[in-house]
């Protein structure tokens, strides 16, 4: 066939074609107009993300081509984003190397706490039957036990300490190289159950090799082992912190005057006005270590105000009673009071929650009026709910002497399947150029691209003039505080577990009767027979927290454990049940005879 | 079916059963019931009888279920009565979009529920505009009466899943029944009662059942009224509790229990007793009555309100979606699309359609073909063990996801003898699994309502002409219950799409995130996550609407019956 016989037998097919398209086109349209018309709005509602993606282009650092370093994080989505890009970023530039971060963040810090003991505990298991070593029962609950001492020699091990043994000296690891985000209460067990490590068993890579890599940086001027009593990074180079958190209080100021409260909130015990019943929204300290730490200075914050006053007491000084008897009755008011302060933020409580975006967002939106909020979504929301003309209806604090100022982590696991890699990241997110990107203003030089993460960097070299001046936040000076609390451990320490079980069973798993006893003690003007009832704490005064109940806690019996919850649960439903009986009764017997209810 | 097939086929899906859905939740749920030195205990089982506050919760989240149930059949049997029997305007597209309720974004929906429901939120601004209310003292719609909240939300969110199950059930009642009864002179009420939701009834249970279990083990309803006192928010809180309580797994196992007596009490109180012979087997159809123009209205109005009333959520998201602020006014203040273009341009947003859309179709098959022969072993044959299974197969409603997500986490960990499950990192099986046991109940439920509303008649005329058992299954049974499996299917594939457990806690790298999970990954974005979230997730509901209204109007021509209008 010659080439224009050809051309018009293709020219001929093609018109052909087309026309069986037209016709096969019509008939659709004519006799399948229903299916026509879903198929296109099935491919229009499809192509939008395309198109959307098209549009504003991708993301640099996100293509997921090279080297491959895992992180388990809770961070959330913004950090990770301007994080891994600006690590991909300075892999490329310094080392001309092709990283991306793997992040994983299968939820928040208690499914990844759970995650981690479960990987940890079915890879040693493996490790364990490789060796071809029987009776898992025994190894499986000691091999992650901090509590369990291991001697010199190993002949004398018990199975238990055996297992623990053959953990520490082996590299079982769980596929992920970081750890990164959670609080230090969080990564100090992870830590002391092994699952974390200070070098790599080369020592070429970790957290101890960087310290001699780069001494200026851990300088204690530049970043301190423990600041206000707070630990910032572990003695053995398990873990260290990489940003700063605290917790504060945020307010919805239309909320405020609504309810006649012309004053903004300064410190925790305006969380108790009673004008603020079904308003404050709370974060669970069950469920969160950082919380329960934050509830622990409140406590701190009461005892250190006992003392205060019993050293002024001239009454005291007459009655010549010893120093440590003074200080002994100071903690246990100061507890009791601390307690008593918690009972009526938690009987204010809307809820209890473990999502710490959630309770800036429901006070942004009006549907709480105060709460208890991680300091950058605080500083967020302030800035996001402002309209042009005024004032942000949202403000945030940090309670006056109340609140210590704590460190968000970073550390290497066991067995990390890239510790060079691991070790840059560390590397990379404490030196000046990864700290910058806590606090700079989002596309200023040095910051993060896209979005200002508002959070503090930990590092003291970063709060001077030159860099302070692109911070979004350069009036937080964390480390100039004045009123920047101390805590101390010994005052409380060994009670941090009985905190968090007290606080469970006095308030949240019986808010719904607190709340009701709280109600009517307000509802019959706080008649004093009531509110003594109410504020009955004996059953878990400072001795019993630091006693009986540390002491069964740290026997980690659950049975025993869920026992003592029943009855305390029992006790604590009861007594509020009473109280607001008590309550209505003087209400009643006010109502009858004014002047005999009146407090 | 010959019985050594039924044999086979009932050991294979036990099987399947124990391997995919009481294998995991073994690993996980041990933990309250096995003690620190392997011998087996029931303490604390024993415990949480012992302890008030857990009894007060299952005492709860039965209230929860049965108010539901209750609440759900007196909107959803009327309705389902109305759209089969009568025609009115608006009604071909009305039954469709009285379905959408169901489709609710993960995450988003609760902060619709508030931005609409809360103190300073678009109901209490409109009351106070209109004067109805006074700004000083709003009204806290979900913080008082919360009981009474939850079981409305519950009845507005799920009623949808008993007028699938109870309209495929009255499409399929043989006209001739009803017309014979009127022949005899039994009308109106009398009718509807005698003949009428007796041969409906399958439809009814197997909706009923459905809303019952899923509402006693509801747990996102209960969240947005923050009311802690039910098992299911019991167990939630408690597996998050730091330090490791075993108390929370023995109230998975009680729950799991109760569950299953509740369906068995059920079956056993309101469960056909037998296979109805009397079903239509012909393509007969049932002429619907016209209602007129003032009648119809009325209708139509009927259907709008209560479609109004349950997409007051999604309305939430929906403007939330493109707010440019919404804060003390009824309506947004701005109109914008830039968490649009923010959140469907995201890397991860493409990638999780496509991943989303392949888990779930191939979830939805495999619900498909397990479903049909679960269905088939129950009502057709009488094999001892059936009943058991017939229960077990509702189970995975009432288990909490998060549950059996760990489980799956636990068992295709490294080293163990599922790890194949998760082939180089990629989670594509036990999502597919995962979400194929947690749906597979929809689909059981309808096939069943199907077989047992037709005749085993038809099937054994079409062996004598010499079909074999086979072919008479799949050119007779097949056709004939179509709809109820399309609807169950349906259901299926449109929760398989917004499953959030599995997805968060299965899908660990960002190339294998379902949508759910970038929606989830949105959320955490500080500032506007929950607006972004929103933006995706409106996208989410409309893919699936548009799947939902499209499945509707295609399948109605070749299929008929349920979606012929």
């Amino acid at each position: 066939m010659d080439k224009v016989t050809r051309k018009k037998v293709l020219l001929d097919a093609g018109r052909r074609a087309c026309v069986q398209a037209r016709q096969f086109l019509g008939y659709l349209v004519r006799h399948h107009q229903r299916e026509v018309f879903v198929v296109c709005m099935l491919a229009i509602v499809l192509a939008i993300p395309f198109v959307l993606r098209a549009a504003i282009g991708g993301h640099p650092g996100s293509s997921g081509k090279g080297e491959r370093l895992v992180i388990l994080s809770p961070h959330n989505a913004t950090i990770r984003r301007e994080f891994g890009a600006a690590f991909a970023r300075h892999m490329r530039e310094e080392y001309d190397l092709e990283v991306h971060v793997d992040w994983r963040s299968p939820g928040g810090t208690s499914e990844i706490a759970r995650i981690i003991d479960a990987e940890f505990e079915a890879a040693f298991r493996l490790a364990w039957e490789k060796q071809q070593r029987k009776n898992w029962q025994s190894a499986a609950p000691a091999f992650n036990d901090h509590r369990l001492s291991i001697p010199e020699e190993a002949a004398t091990d018990t199975p238990a300490q055996a297992a623990r043994r053959l953990f520490l000296d082996s590299e079982t690891g769980i596929g992920i190289d970081l750890l990164f985000g959670g609080g230090s209460y969080d990564f100090a067990i992870q830590a002391g159950r092994g699952h974390l490590v200070a070098e790599d068993p080369e020592g070429r890579f970790g957290i101890r090799p960087l310290m001699q890599e780069q001494p200026g940086w851990f300088d204690e001027e530049i970043f301190p082992t423990a600041f206000g009593g707070e630990p910032f990074r572990d003695a053995a180079g398990r873990w260290l912190g990489t940003c700063l958190s605290s917790v504060g209080i945020c307010y919805n100021r239309d909320g405020l005057e609504r309810l006649g409260i012309s004053e903004r909130p300064c410190a925790w015990e305006d969380l108790a006005d009673p004008r603020l019943i079904g308003e404050v929204a709370l974060a669970d300290p069950t469920r969160s270590g950082s919380i329960a730490k934050a509830f622990e200075m409140l406590i701190q914050q009461q005892i250190a105000l006992e003392l205060e006053a019993s050293r002024t007491d001239p009454a005291k000084a007459e009655l010549e009673i010893s120093k440590v008897e003074i200080a002994r009755r100071a903690r246990a008011n100061g507890w009791r009071s601390g307690l008593r302060l918690i009972q009526k933020i938690a009987a204010n409580a809307r809820y209890f929650t473990d999502s710490a975006s959630r309770i800036p967002l429901d006070v942004a939106q009006g549907n709480a009026t105060l709460g208890m909020c991680i300091d950058f979504y605080g500083r967020t929301f302030v800035d996001s709910s402002g309209d042009s003309s005024d004032l942000s209806r949202v403000g945030f604090i940090t309670p006056t002497n109340g609140s210590s100022t704590g460190v968000d982590p970073i550390g290497m696991f066991r067995g990390a399947p890239r510790p060079d890699l691991a070790h840059a990241f560390m590397r990379f997110v404490i030196s000046p150029e990864g700290q910058q990107l806590w606090n700079f203003r989002a596309g200023s030089p040095g910051g993060p691209s896209r979005t200002s993460l508002r959070r503090l960097p930990v590092r003291r070299d970063l709060y001077l003039p030159e860099y302070l001046a692109r911070f979004t936040d350069p009036e937080e000076l964390p480390y100039e505080r004045q009123d920047a609390f101390i805590y101390h451990p010994e005052w409380t320490g060994d009670s941090f577990e009985s905190i968090r079980f007290i606080v469970r069973v006095m308030c949240v798993d019986v808010h719904d009767e607190l709340r009701a006893a709280w109600q009517a003690i307000i509802e019959a003007g706080m008649p004093e027979s009531a509110l003594a009832v109410f504020e009955d704490l004996t059953i878990v005064n400072y001795a019993m927290a630091g006693g009986g109940i540390a002491e069964l806690l740290h026997r980690k019996d659950p049975l025993a454990e869920a026992r003592l919850a029943r009855d305390l649960t029992d006790h604590f439903r009861g007594q509020y049940r009473r109280a607001a009986r008590l309550a209505r009764d003087s209400r009643l017997l006010s109502r009858r005879d004014p002047a005999a209810g009146s407090p | 079916m010959s019985r050594r097939l039924s044999i086979i086929l009932i050991l294979a899906i036990s099987s399947l059963f124990g391997i995919f859905f009481i294998y995991p939740i073994w690993l996980i749920v041990r933990e309250a019931l096995v003690s620190a030195d392997g011998a087996p205990t029931y303490q604390f089982v024993l415990e949480v009888f012992q302890n008030r506050l857990y009894v007060e919760g299952l005492f709860n989240a039965f209230r929860m279920g049965l108010f539901t149930t209750i609440g759900c059949l007196v909107l959803a049997v009327p309705l389902a009565l109305l759209i089969d029997r009568y025609r009115f305007p608006g009604k071909s597209w009305i039954y469709p979009a009285l379905l959408l309720p169901l489709i609710l974004p993960p995450f988003v929906g609760a902060i619709g529920v508030r931005q609409i429901l809360g103190q300073m939120g678009a109901l209490n601004v409109f009351l106070q505009t209109v004067g109805l209310q006074d700004s000083a003292a709003p009204i806290d719609w979900l913080g008082k009466g919360r009981m009474l909240g939850i079981v409305i939300m519950n009845v507005l969110h799920l009623y949808p899943i008993l007028l699938l199950n109870v309209s495929s059930a009255l499409n399929r009642i043989d006209p001739a029944m009803e017309e014979a009864a009127e022949g005899l002179g039994c009308f109106g009420w009398r009718r509807f009662r005698r003949i009428t939701l007796p041969l409906a009834m399958p439809g009814i249970f197997a909706g009923s059942t459905i809303v019952f279990i899923w509402a006693f083990t509801e747990l996102g309803v209960p969240l947005i009224f923050d009311y802690g006192r039910v098992t299911s928010v019991q167990i939630f809180h408690g597996i998050k509790e730091i330090g490791g309580n075993p108390l929370p797994f023995a109230l998975v196992f009680i729950l799991l229990v109760f569950s299953s007596l509740f369906y068995v009490a059920g079956k056993w109180l309101f469960g056909s007793r037998h296979t109805l012979a009397v079903v239509r087997g012909s393509d007969r159809i049932r002429h619907a009555r016209n209602l007129g123009w003032k009648k119809g209205s009325l209708a139509l109005l009927a259907c709008l309100a209560v479609l109004l009333l349950a997409v007051l959520p999604h309305l939430g998201v929906v403007l939330l979606s493109c707010s440019g602020g919404w804060y003390g006014t009824i309506l947004p203040e701005s109109i914008v699309l830039d968490h649009y273009l923010d959140a469907l341009g995201d890397d991860l947003v493409i990638g999780s359609i496509w991943n989303s859309c392949k888990y779930s179709t191939l979830a939805t098959t495999a619900d498909i073909i397990v479903g049909v022969v679960i269905a088939y072993l129950i009502v057709r044959t009488r094999i001892p063990g059936r009943r058991a299974l017939d229960a077990m197969a509702m189970m995975p409603l009432a288990v909490p996801g998060i549950v059996l997500a760990f489980g799956y986490l636990a068992m295709t960990r490294e080293g163990r003898l599922f790890d194949w499950m998760i082939p180089g990192g990629n989670p594509i099986i036990i999502l597919v699994v995962a979400y194929a046991v947690r749906r597979l109940p929809y689909v059981v439920r309808s096939a069943a309502a199907g077989l047992e509303q037709t005749s085993i008649t038809l099937e054994e005329a079409a062996t004598n002409l010499g079909a074999s058992p086979m072919r008479a299954f799949k050119r007779i049974t097949l056709p004939l219950i179509a709809p109820n499996l399309i609807a169950g299917g349906l259901l299926a594939f449109a929760f398989a799409m917004l499953e959030v457990s599995d997805s968060l806690i299965l899908a660990q790298r960002t190339e294998h995130y379902p949508i759910t999970k970038a929606i989830y990954s949105l959320f955490g974005t500080l500032g506007n996550g929950h607006l972004l979230a929103s933006a995706l997730g409106v996208w989410a509901m409309i893919f699936l609407a548009i799947t939902i209204l499209g499945a509707s109007l295609l399948l109605g021509r070749k299929l008929g019956g349920l979606f012929r209008y």
